[in-house]
């Protein structure tokens, strides 16, 4: 955002210069000329603006508190010749302002709001907006960040989200908004019933995709479909959009809109924000001693001794075994956050960020000739697993700096809104650099130093790196693939078009070129889904709701919810009433909890410290074993159920290749303290076949 | 009320075909297919699908005096049943002899594997059949193929199935034991360098379709009509309330039929586990209803209300098909002046707009202080009519919403506020079971539309042209139909269960009658 209205501003800084950080890191062999340890500097980018009143008219640019950054400006002149637009520049440039301040325009120009910014009408059937995001979260964060802008502007716009959360006053929001904000998976849902959005679809003069980059993959074939199957909507009731995608730097930006959108798209990629100077650390984890009895528990014990034998391991090129990342990057992110500088960990799991969390903690305790033990440091994990409750609340409490670190998945890689932070620290490298200049690119507040510290782990790719620095720096970034030519995907959502409005000629080059289109239309004929010809219409006539059938992140469209089991006291281990944990999907309850997975929820703050001494299980373990003289951490375990409903097969049954039914493993949880039920929460209408 | 005679099935009784899957036979009590096979009356029964000598016991039992189809077993090598057809002589095993005129045949096979043998024995003259009228080719496990990621179809046998067909003068319909009950396609299939036109009709095997008993209705002409119902509306799980168990229950009390369950008294069933006073009278009312074919009401609550104390008006649409295009027809009747009014678009079938426009107009010149019913408006006529009116005439998308719209098969089934005879919850068929005699047009939804659509791709031929009069006719007789519904409840019985019933017009809160 091109304001920092965070309260962070008040704190107190501190340095973040690479050299003062290693040369504190409590490790006696760790030296900024240490031969694991590379720091290389970048430079400050200034910021490079134009008066907002040589793009925007006086109504807009009386009240715009800011000078426009370059990109902005020349996005919103690109606009203005109504071309399609893709921004390519960093986190926090100002995109939102673009589309925003685009839909300020057409509003004005369609006479919805009167030149001094309130109403002409109540009613608004002349200009509609819809913003689309990858993340829920993202969408709250964009909406209020478009309200905050508009009464800023003094203007009288009606920003409504419409999602799986939206439960009250649907049909007010469809009927009154000016501009929606939804997601692609809602999106697609609710194409089926366009006709109760007509007067949206109607006026719709402008749709914004947010971190466009994000779509690739299977999720991208859909999006491209989804967003095809809009425009034939919207095209049925009169709407003609103009697109902005907003994007972090991919290597095709044009390429990968222009698939997407199905339409031309200008590319706006010199940015004009500022950012101040940043270190970049490369840090190699320190060899791991093989005399010593490094045992998993004993390894996060942080004795680091200066005994002469590791400087001679020095001289070795080839390193057998280091210490992996998952246990180097927490005692980093530790030190930062530790120092007061807010700092992001980018872990590859959700489970490390909780373990992280734990090591950071005791690599704290551990060395208390460096750290106030006395003290504690506020951090959190955070991922996607987590309730909506506790994610809100770590984020709010990251950005007031009640927290000072967080220790997160690729769910903060994007542009949510924590405030700002100084450094990040990466686990490990993330495996492209388009992801990994956009993790680093997360640090740093107008003209003041940042820093990145990349812990490379043990892997070949990560050990290239270290070495060769100028793989990161000197090469592009990748490009985002989006391939839309899969057949598959294709006729899912031929089958949803025709459901939605019944295919005809007028699609051919629209919606598909003329024999996919003519192919795809005669195998469902065929196959008995569709009803009809081209060359008058197509109609869908197969088992209701073929949208469902389209599955944007290829699983398995069931979740199971986590909850603890009856028979667990909570008190004794310290757990909250209620776990507020986000319901999984299929593949990952299997996975994470079985009979015997151990799991590490944050135990309620005020019981952290009895927690911290005590050491993680093997997660593999039998919960009947015990360890000696260890106490358990506690954990919550789970027993997948059968699913609890049975619906006899009733309708019109459908020829689609059947899911297959969950192995039934009911296994009553055993000897175990706690364990977790979960229990399915059907999200599609899936037929189940009774057997009697 | 009369129809044309040419309108009828070109007037001959047709061959009724009724179709078990064998999974559905494993499931559903013996009492229910009997009933079956007497509601349906069919002139045979076919189990498709897999081999399944259980099946073919169990169907042998419940209609033994028809024949049974199910040639998978290949009974003493017989891989290839042949059977012929006539309205005078019914159903008979064909001999190896020239059959008589105006005879239907129907040759069932063992597997696909046998269609060339088939071919051969048809090519020599080996075996005959009739040449005026259709000749039904019965393949148990014929399955239509599909490939989304080479966007593209297979149909077994696809050679055999043309040389077949292009071999003999008479139309050759295939009945395909694997594909859904209500599946119908005209594949073109090459044969000799041109293709040859070869409808194929699903039977409906499998239960992965829904658990189907279905009739297929196979005219001389090579028509083919199906009707499906959910086997659970036969035997005593027809009787609303009684699940799986219940039913089990039940049977191992000497219950058979509706009848022997409306015989049982209230206490008996309420002896029951799972069964309260409430469902117990439910259950009690269903069967009342089942065995005098006369509807019960259950609640407090009417279906309308109207303005004035006319009777509501009956409307009905047509259109192309389920993603339509255009509402073609709309039809209503007024039973206070016994008037029927329609609309229909006879010339230009891609604009959508003059049809409606006249139909807008006159009603709201005329009605728009009438209430209006239809059977399943609220998912049907109502968003479809208000669609087009927001697209083309959005300027009556207001006045339109001023008029009271109600829906009765909400009201009576969806809300529960009523219980009606009739096997499914179809128009037709609701009608037929409260008496409704029909105009006879012998036309099926689908069918409607298929010819409409028909018109659409060649508006100017002469032979797309679809017979007005009989789509008029079959317009009107939905909405006489429906007129006799709503007549049936106002003036049926009403035996307050509980208030639960919903939606509708407010009427008086009824009390719980419990004691």
């Amino acid at each position: 955002m091109t304001d920092n209205t965070t309260s962070t501003d008040a704190n107190t800084r501190t340095d973040v210069d690479a050299d003062t950080i290693i040369d504190t890191f409590p490790r006696v062999s760790l030296t900024p000329d240490s031969k694991y340890i590379e720091t290389i500097e970048l430079p400050a980018e200034p910021a490079n603006t134009v008066p907002t009143a040589e793009v925007l008219r006086p109504e807009l640019a009386d009240p715009y508190p800011y000078d426009l950054f370059s990109h902005q400006a020349d996005a919103l002149t690109a606009l203005e010749t109504g071309d399609n637009v893709a921004v390519t520049t960093s986190t926090s440039s100002g995109k939102t302002h673009i589309y925003g301040l685009q839909i300020a325009r057409n509003l004005l120009d369609a006479g919805v709001l009167n030149p001094d910014g309130t109403r002409a009408s109540d009613q608004n059937a002349a200009s509609t907006a819809l913003c689309v995001y990858p993340m829920k979260a993202l969408t709250k964060d964009q909406h209020e960040a478009l309200d905050e802008l508009y009464d800023q502007l003094g203007l009288d716009i009606r920003v409504e989200i419409y999602d799986g959360d939206t439960t009250d006053g649907r049909r007010a929001i469809r009927e009154q908004a000016d501009v929606i904000l939804t997601n692609f998976a809602g999106l697609n849902v609710y194409l089926e019933h366009h006709d109760k959005w007509s007067r949206f679809y109607s006026a719709l003069d402008l749709v914004a995709i947010d971190e466009s980059h994000t779509y690739t993959g299977v999720e991208g074939m859909h999006v491209a479909w989804i967003l095809r199957r809009m425009q034939r909507v919207a095209d049925y009731w009169g709407g003609d959009p103009q697109y902005v995608l907003t994007s972090a730097t991919i290597g095709n930006p044009k390429d990968h809109s222009e698939e997407i959108i199905n339409a031309p798209v200008t590319v706006i990629d010199d940015d004009g924000s500022p950012h101040g100077p940043r270190d970049v650390i490369l840090w190699n984890p320190p060899p791991r001693d093989k005399t010593r009895d490094s045992t998993p528990e004993k390894e996060s014990f942080d004795i680091d001794i200066d005994d002469g034998t590791q400087s001679e391991k020095d001289d070795v090129e080839f390193v057998a075994e280091r210490v992996p990342a998952s246990v180097e990057a927490p005692k980093v992110f530790n030190h930062l956050t530790s120092r007061d500088i807010r700092t992001l960990l980018f872990c590859e799991s959700r489970k490390l960020t909780e373990l992280s969390i734990k090591r950071a903690d005791e690599h704290r305790q551990n060395n208390p000739r460096e750290y106030d033990r006395s003290t504690t440091v506020g951090r959190e994990a955070y991922n996607a697993g987590l309730g909506r409750r506790t994610r809100h609340s770590r984020e709010h409490q990251f950005k007031t700096d009640v927290l000072t670190g967080l220790a997160t998945t690729s769910a903060l890689e994007l542009g949510i809104d924590i405030g700002s932070l100084d450094a990040t620290v990466l686990m490990g490298y993330p495996g492209q650099r388009q992801s990994f200049w956009q993790r680093i690119g997360r640090a740093g507040r107008e003209a003041s130093r940042s820093l990145a510290v990349l812990v490379g782990d043990h892997r070949t790719l990560d050990q290239y790196i270290l070495t060769h620095p100028e793989y990161l720096l000197e090469n592009d970034v990748e490009d985002a693939v989006v391939d839309i030519s899969n057949n598959s995907v294709f006729a899912t959502h031929v089958l949803a078009a025709s459901d939605e409005i019944a295919l005809d000629e007028s699609d051919i080059d629209t919606f598909a070129d003329e024999d996919r289109l003519r192919a795809a239309v005669k195998m469902w004929r065929e196959a008995g889904f569709v009803d009809g010809y081209l060359d008058a219409a197509v109609h869908y006539s197969g088992p209701s709701r073929p949208q469902k059938r389209v599955n944007l992140y290829g699983t398995t469209g069931t979740d199971y919810r986590l909850q603890l089991a009856d028979d667990v006291d909570r008190d004794t281990w310290g757990l909250p009433d209620d776990l507020d944990l986000e319901p999984i999907e299929r593949n990952r309850a299997y996975r994470d909890y079985h009979e015997g997975a151990v799991r590490l929820p944050r135990a309620a703050s005020s019981s952290r410290s009895s927690t911290s001494t005590k050491t993680a299980r093997n997660p593999l373990s039998n919960s009947n074993r015990s360890t000696a003289s260890t106490t358990h951490v506690p954990a919550t375990k789970s027993t997948s159920s059968t699913p609890t409903q049975n619906n006899p097969v009733k309708s019109t049954g459908s020829r689609f290749t059947s899911v297959a039914e969950p192995y039934s493993s009911i296994t009553t949880p055993t000897t175990s303290s706690i364990s977790a039920t979960a229990t399915r929460n059907n999200k599609q209408s899936r037929q189940r076949h009774r057997r009697s | 009320m009369a129809g044309h005679p040419e309108w009828n099935t070109d007037g001959d009784a047709p061959l009724e075909l009724l179709t078990l899957p064998a999974s559905t036979l494993d499931r559903v009590a013996q009492p229910a297919v009997r009933d079956a096979v007497q509601y349906f009356s069919p002139d045979l029964v076919t189990i498709p699908g897999a081999r399944n000598p259980t099946a073919y016991a169990t169907a042998r039992d419940a209609a033994p005096d028809l024949p049974v189809i199910h040639p998978q077993l290949g009974h003493g090598a017989e891989h290839i049943h042949h059977y012929r057809y006539s309205p005078d002589a019914g159903v008979h095993e064909a001999p190896h002899v020239a059959p008589p005129p105006g005879t239907i045949d129907l040759i069932a096979v063992q597997s696909g594997d046998v269609l060339s043998q088939l071919k051969t024995q048809l090519s020599s003259g080996e075996r005959q059949t009739g040449t005026e009228s259709a000749t039904l080719l019965l393949v148990p496990q014929l399955t239509v193929d599909w490939d989304t990621t080479t966007l593209s179809t297979s149909l077994p046998y696809a050679e055999q199935l043309a040389a077949i067909s292009a071999t003999l003068p008479e139309p050759v319909s295939v009945l395909a034991g694997g594909q859904p009950a209500e599946y119908y396609h005209e594949w073109s299939l090459p044969h000799n360098h041109s293709s040859v036109r070869v409808p194929i009709t699903g039977l409906g095997a499998s239960e992965q379709h829904g658990s189907m008993f279905a009739q297929h209705t196979c005219t001389a002409r090579g028509t083919v009509a199906a009707e499906a119902v959910d086997a659970d509306r036969f035997g005593i799980r027809a009787l609303n309330g009684v699940g799986q168990s219940t039913s089990q229950r039940l049977r191992s009390q000497g219950c058979q039929t509706t009848s022997d369950v409306q015989n049982l008294a209230i206490s008996t069933l309420t002896d029951l586990p799972g069964i309260g006073q409430t469902t117990a009278e439910k259950i009690h009312a269903h069967a009342d209803v089942i065995d005098s074919g006369e509807p019960i009401v259950l609640t407090n609550k009417t279906p309308i209300k109207t303005r004035d104390d006319r009777p509501p008006l009956c409307l009905d649409i047509e259109t192309d098909g389920l993603s339509p295009t255009i509402i073609w027809q709309l039809g209503v009747y007024d039973p206070a002046t016994d008037n029927y009014q329609a609309f229909i678009e006879k010339q230009h079938p891609n604009d959508p707009k003059p049809v409606l426009e006249a139909f807008i107009t006159w009603f709201i010149a005329n009605h728009r202080d009438r209430t209006v019913i239809a059977w399943n408006g609220y998912k049907f006529d109502y968003p479809h009519i208000t669609q087009f009116l927001k697209h083309h005439l959005p300027e009556y998308v207001d006045a339109w919403n001023d008029i009271w719209t109600y829906d009765l098969y909400k009201w009576a089934v969806r809300d529960g506020n009523a219980l009606l005879p009739g096997r499914t919850n179809k128009l037709d068929h609701v009608a037929r079971a409260l008496g409704y005699e029909s105009a006879g047009t012998g036309l099926t939804g689908a069918q409607t539309a298929a010819a409409y659509q028909e018109f659409m791709r060649n508006p100017d031929s002469p032979a797309a042209e679809p017979d007005w009069e009989r789509h008029w006719a079959y317009c009107e007789d939905d909405c006489r139909a429906l007129w006799h519904v709503y007549q049936a409840i106002t003036n049926a019985t009403r035996r307050d269960m509980t208030d639960s019933g919903t939606g509708g017009a407010t009427g008086q809160q009824a009390g719980l009658t419990d004691f």
